[in-house]
């Protein structure tokens, strides 16, 4: 066997595939550490939204920074993302090693405030009133964000109100969204620790000043839902050990892929607070959606008085479906499918700052990556049982589409 | 606070592992390479393991495609067991070689090789995964044969060839929707002895390497090393294929040799692509891209644009100008750093996943150049300037118009 000798480092501590350490840089946010001798370094800043921000304001944020972004970006061919998930304003950038101090810079002035000339906010205001319109015109997505105002409050999301927000209101949300205290920052590469705290330290903080509440227009556009079959959603606000909520919702989901229904999908939410969620869609007529009409759930109480469509009725079927279905071998399978998931999403530099940094801020800073993955291995057939139970004797937050 | 030296990231070990082919005593020349890389990542979250076998070019005229059915039809049968342990495989087709990957998380990882190699080495497939197969296959050739795009890719051999060769080199590698609706499963299992481990390189990389490689080195026996197969190629050939088309699809080919410097002729070809890239500069400028094809002797330069009809004899003459200013006095300092830079970040993109990085080095195995955990993307301009003079008389083809065909003129 031919081999070429192990290259390895003078001092060595061995690291575990996701691994951490904080850096304080200062008067900057804290920076998560994942050392990992790559080329590649990944950059992942995220903050949390505040349900009381009208909707698109994030994503004019978002898109007054991405052209100066990308265009920087391209210099050195590295990769930007800015993208709003339910709660959370997320930054991405990956490029070689040796443009970490540009990639650094991207960030720091996409979080700082934002160039506000006519003609950029005015292309900003359009591109983020595209994203928004889409997300509430199309049936998944729209049910998606109704059950999240319906679980969490904040304006009700009829249209784009949010890109229209004037410059000082821009300004305003901007510095407190991307202060110091409320952005993780999490690295996945091999930088030195001193550069690291150079890159972060002194982050743009908040202006004084007024600080009333951000002013929207609600004459700005406003969505035109689209469907061609009914859909439906329900939530169910969770309690309890985020890794069982992880792997009930990976057992929903198998028992939705095995039913008939076309459209299907079931998520765990976890902020502001956890929530399992489940959406679907069915054509009139649909034999299985009619099939359930009528059948008395399992130990089903909705304190709504509102009546539930056939969709919705099936999707809390496949709920107790699951429970009364759940054996110790299924646990199983759900819990290391949700385990491997995480580790092959982990297998680049962007996917291990995605895996690290979501982690963080579904559970916590004190939680690590590598504690979830011990987590779930931990989850037994009786966490998840007690779970569902609790659901189905839950009052949900139901919608329709 | 932490002291900062205390941990260190450990660089990726390479390991190559035995199965070197038997050298020919008439020829002894270097020991050839091993058949096995195995590259160790002690902190990777999944192993990614790459199989490369030769490609389709021995497809006879009415049996195109088989060989992209055949290794479809092979990945059907085990997406299931793949998909309950959390893995993914795909099959990648030039008509030089054919690359499977496969990437599953480093829990449970043996099985998901196990499952790989059997369904490549001894595959049983079933009627139902050839119907699968061969519904995908059908669907993306059906939107791939409508698009210029697929017509200019195969000019370009056309022109790099000649016309003399085998439908193997000239046609599409992955098959035409005709023939494909012709191959019964008799056919399909004839077709997968052309995935045997004798014909085989394959790479690796995982948390532990020693494990994977003797799973490897198991499957892949040491007898005569595989040849990839190198067609003729044909000095400043050219085509052209009358399209009515908007615009004019122009591809410029620059063959090179098996010592070549592959990196550096990348890094050309990037020079060559930021030359000719849409801009304010550029007006009849629509796409520019490049990419290098590998064949048994070497391969070549392939840089592509999309030009209004009547520019593209202008745009082709562009290319060659570079790739020939490049030879005699070298690439301009300043172009060389910008496009460097960004040429270096999108090469390590390329080959962000793990999955990526193995087909790279497998490949690398099978057309016998040493594999690397990572390229070496340091190109001063010495060696960019001796990858340029490297170069062959290029290849012409073009795509388009009758206003466009101007551009393949001697």
């Amino acid at each position: 066997m031919a081999m070429i000798p192990l290259l390895l480092a003078a001092a060595l501590i061995p690291q575990s595939s996701l691994a951490t350490y904080p850096l304080q840089p200062h008067g900057g946010p804290e920076v998560r550490v994942h050392r990992q001798a790559t080329p590649l370094v990944a950059l992942r800043l995220s903050t949390p939204v505040p349900v009381t921000l009208p909707e698109g304001a994030v994503e004019l944020l978002q898109e007054l920074a991405r052209p100066d972004a990308e265009a920087e970006a391209r210099r050195f061919g590295a990769r930007v993302s800015l993208r709003h998930d339910l709660g959370r304003a997320v930054m991405t950038v990956t490029g070689p090693a040796t443009a970490f101090d540009a990639m650094a810079a991207i960030l720091r002035r996409a979080a700082g405030t934002p160039d506000l000339s006519v003609a950029d906010l005015r292309r900003a205001r359009a591109r983020a009133e595209g994203r928004v319109l889409a997300r509430l015109e199309q049936p998944a997505p729209r049910v998606r964000r109704y059950l999240h105002y319906g679980l969490h409050g904040g304006p009700e999301p009829r249209g784009a109100g949010g890109t229209r927000l004037g410059p000082e209101a821009i300004r305003r949300v901007g510095a407190e969204l991307y202060r110091p205290g409320r952005v993780r920052v999490v690295l996945v590469g091999d930088v030195p620790d001193v550069v690291i705290r150079s890159a972060f330290g002194d982050w743009p903080t908040a202006r004084e000043g007024n600080r009333a509440e951000p002013r929207f227009d609600t004459a700005a556009a406003a969505a035109r839902p689209q469907a061609d079959r009914e859909w439906g959603g329900i939530a169910f606000p969770v309690e309890g050990d985020p890794a069982v909520l992880a792997v009930a919702a990976a057992l929903v989901q198998q028992r939705v892929e095995r039913s008939a229904l076309r459209y299907g999908s079931v998520e765990a939410w976890y902020e502001p607070a956890p929530a399992l969620v489940l959406v679907g869609a069915a054509t009139p007529g649909d034999s299985v959606v009619e099939a359930s009409a009528g059948i008395s759930d399992l130990a089903v109480r909705d304190a709504s008085a509102v009546p539930l469509t056939d969709v919705r009725r099936y999707l809390r079927r496949l709920i107790a479906e699951a429970a009364a279905l759940a054996g110790t071998d299924v646990v199983t399978r759900a819990r290391t499918a949700v385990r491997r998931r995480l580790l092959l999403e982990a297998r680049t530099a962007a996917g291990k700052a995605e895996v690290i940094g979501r982690v963080a801020d579904h559970c916590g800073p004190a939680v690590r990556a590598d504690d979830y993955l011990e987590r779930l291995e931990g989850v037994q057939l009786a966490d998840v049982r007690a779970l569902l139970r609790r659901l189905l004797e839950t009052a949900a937050v139901v919608d329709e589409s | 606070m932490r002291a900062a030296s205390t941990i260190v990231a450990v660089a990726p070990a390479l390991l190559l592992v035995g199965c070197g082919g038997a050298a020919d005593p008439r020829d002894p020349g270097p020991a050839p390479l091993p058949r096995v890389a195995v590259v160790e990542e002690p902190q990777a979250t999944a192993v990614a393991v790459a199989v490369v076998v030769p490609g389709s070019t021995w497809e006879l005229p009415g049996t195109e495609g088989l060989t992209i059915l055949s290794a479809m039809t092979a990945l059907e049968a085990i997406r299931p067991a793949l998909d309950s342990l959390a893995a993914r495989a795909r099959v990648d087709c030039t008509p030089a070689a054919f690359t499977f990957t496969l990437a599953a998380a480093r829990d449970g990882w043996q099985a998901a090789v196990d499952v790989f190699l059997d369904g490549l080495f001894r595959p049983a497939p079933g009627p139902e995964a050839l119907e699968r197969a061969r519904s995908r296959l059908m669907e993306s050739l059906t939107l791939d044969q409508a698009s210029p795009a697929w017509q200019a890719r195969l000019a370009v051999r056309h022109a790099l060839h000649g016309d003399t060769l085998t439908s193997g080199w000239l046609g599409p590698a992955c098959g035409v929707p005709e023939t494909l609706s012709l191959f019964d499963l008799a056919d399909v299992r004839a077709g997968l002895h052309r995935f045997a481990p004798r014909l085989a390189h394959a790479a690796a990389l995982a948390p532990e390497g020693a494990a994977v490689g003797s799973l490897l080195r198991q499957r892949i026996q040491a007898d005569r090393t595989p040849v990839i197969p190198a067609p003729r190629t044909v000095a400043a050939g050219r085509r052209y294929v009358e399209r009515n088309t908007v615009t004019a699809w122009l591809a410029v080919a620059f063959p090179f040799g098996l010592d070549a410097d592959v990196e550096a002729i990348r890094l050309l070809g990037a020079v060559a692509e930021d030359a000719i890239a849409p801009g304010v500069d550029h007006p009849e400028s629509f796409t520019a891209d490049h990419e290098i094809v590998h064949h048994g002797r070497g391969g070549a330069l392939v840089v592509r644009a999309v030009t209004t009809p009547a520019a593209a004899a202008d745009y082709a003459d562009r290319i060659e100008a570079v790739m020939a200013r490049a030879v005699r006095n070298g690439v301009p300092e300043s172009v060389h750093q910008r496009v460097g830079r960004r040429h270096r970040g999108l090469r390590l993109q390329a080959l962000a996943t793990p999955e990526s990085r193995v087909a790279a080095m497998a490949l690398d195995l099978a057309l016998g150049r040493p594999p690397t955990a990572w390229p070496d993307l340091s190109i001063p301009a010495e060696r960019l300037r001796a990858a340029a003079a490297a170069l062959g008389p290029p290849a012409r083809s073009v795509v388009g118009p009758g206003a466009a065909r101007r551009a393949i003129r001697p």
